[in-house]
């Protein structure tokens, strides 16, 4: 006779099997000492966990949790000063682009055109690129891309926007945080 | 509690009321607090995980549907954080308290102590086991998830949860039934 599984045994008390193998162990069960002794076994590890289920406790979290939610958050120590760290990063960017931009810019100046060389670099790095998976040559590919040749203005503008989207970026990830019981 | 009640309470508290989370915090902390007991051994401790289990439910509050149901999703984030806990901890021999609290209170004081002496044996054999396997006790025998939802909690494969459920059972029946009340 072929004893059942421990597996077996544990997914027939999990009542886990499918009807006809639930069938065929029962059948076993009825049939095998041995079997039914380690299902006794099990079972009564069920019925031993049973006894600790939950009860009534004399204990009200509520205040003390309460009292933790309405206390401004706390960052951890390496995230806040990281986040310090982007902040003045971005503010120093500003400062430095700021007075450029505005003094150099007013006259010549657009943001569609500072954002333009951007643009067309990517379109002809794309088409670059393109031409480098067609002729599968690495050294053509890195020869037809073009060079960084953006104005001085554009590349401050580009620092004010990325400056501008760190801050952004560090509200965002603070507001979360931020959000606290009333 | 109906669900409605208790929608209403989620989606109050989600808006950051206090008051409507500190009675769903009222409604579940018992089984909280049960979970984290079972998992941890020892009630102070048991309480501290409790708190904490609400400030990150809190936290968390923003992602939950509130038309599902509010203490099963609790009662996993528990299990889920003092195991994260235990996985940190360097390999300990667990202590426990005594376990009145899970004595019936309608039982005579005789029945009383022998179910509080039955109920310190299981926890210490509970606490015996690895945490993972803890885990998965606690998620299958207390919270009745199925092996699906348990893989799915734990971020586990399900022949893994099988095998950790299955090991701990065996683990489980073999302590117990050297215990001499059987």
């Amino acid at each position: 006779m072929t004893h059942l599984t421990e597996e077996t045994l544990n997914l027939f008390l999990d009542q886990a099997l499918a009807e006809p193998e639930a069938l065929a162990a029962q059948a076993h069960l009825a049939a095998c000492p041995a079997c039914s002794a380690r299902l006794a076994d099990l079972s009564l590890v069920f019925s031993r966990l049973e006894t600790l289920g939950d009860s009534q406790i004399d204990l009200d979290l509520g205040p003390a949790v309460l009292q933790r939610l309405k206390k401004p958050a706390r960052l951890p120590r390496t995230v806040g000063w990281l986040t310090v760290f982007q902040i003045l990063a971005a503010l120093v960017a500003l400062a430095f682009a700021w007075p450029v931009l505005h003094l150099e810019l007013p006259a010549s100046f657009s943001w569609s055109a500072a954002v333009q060389p951007l643009l067309a670099l990517l379109a002809a790095w794309q088409t670059a690129l393109q031409a480098g998976l067609q002729t599968a040559d690495p050294a053509g590919l890195f020869a037809a891309l073009p060079e960084l040749g953006l104005p001085l203005a554009g590349l401050l503008a580009a620092a004010a926007v990325f400056a501008l989207l760190a801050l952004v970026a560090n509200a965002l990830f603070l507001y979360p945080r931020s959000r606290r019981l009333r | 509690m109906d669900d409605t009640a208790e929608r209403s309470l989620v989606t109050r508290a989600q808006g950051g009321d206090a008051s409507a989370f500190g009675e769903l915090i009222r409604l579940t902390q018992a089984a909280v607090y049960h979970v984290c007991l079972r998992m941890m051994g020892e009630r102070r401790e048991a309480e501290d995980m409790a708190q904490e289990t609400f400030v990150r439910v809190y936290e968390r509050l923003h992602t939950f549907d509130p038309q599902r149901p509010f203490l099963p999703w609790v009662r996993r984030v528990a299990a889920n954080y003092c195991l994260n806990q235990l996985a940190r901890r360097a390999p300990a021999a667990e202590s426990f308290d005594d376990a009145f609290d899970w004595a019936e209170e309608s039982a005579g004081p005789l029945a009383q102590i022998e179910q509080a002496e039955q109920a310190r044996r299981v926890r210490a054999a509970l606490l015996r086991l690895a945490p993972r396997q803890r885990a998965v006790v606690e998620l299958r025998h207390f919270q009745e998830l199925s092996y699906e939802e348990i893989a799915q909690a734990l971020n586990l494969p399900i022949s893994d949860v099988k095998s950790d459920l299955f090991r701990a059972r065996r683990l489980l029946a073999e302590m117990l039934k050297d215990d001499p009340s059987n």
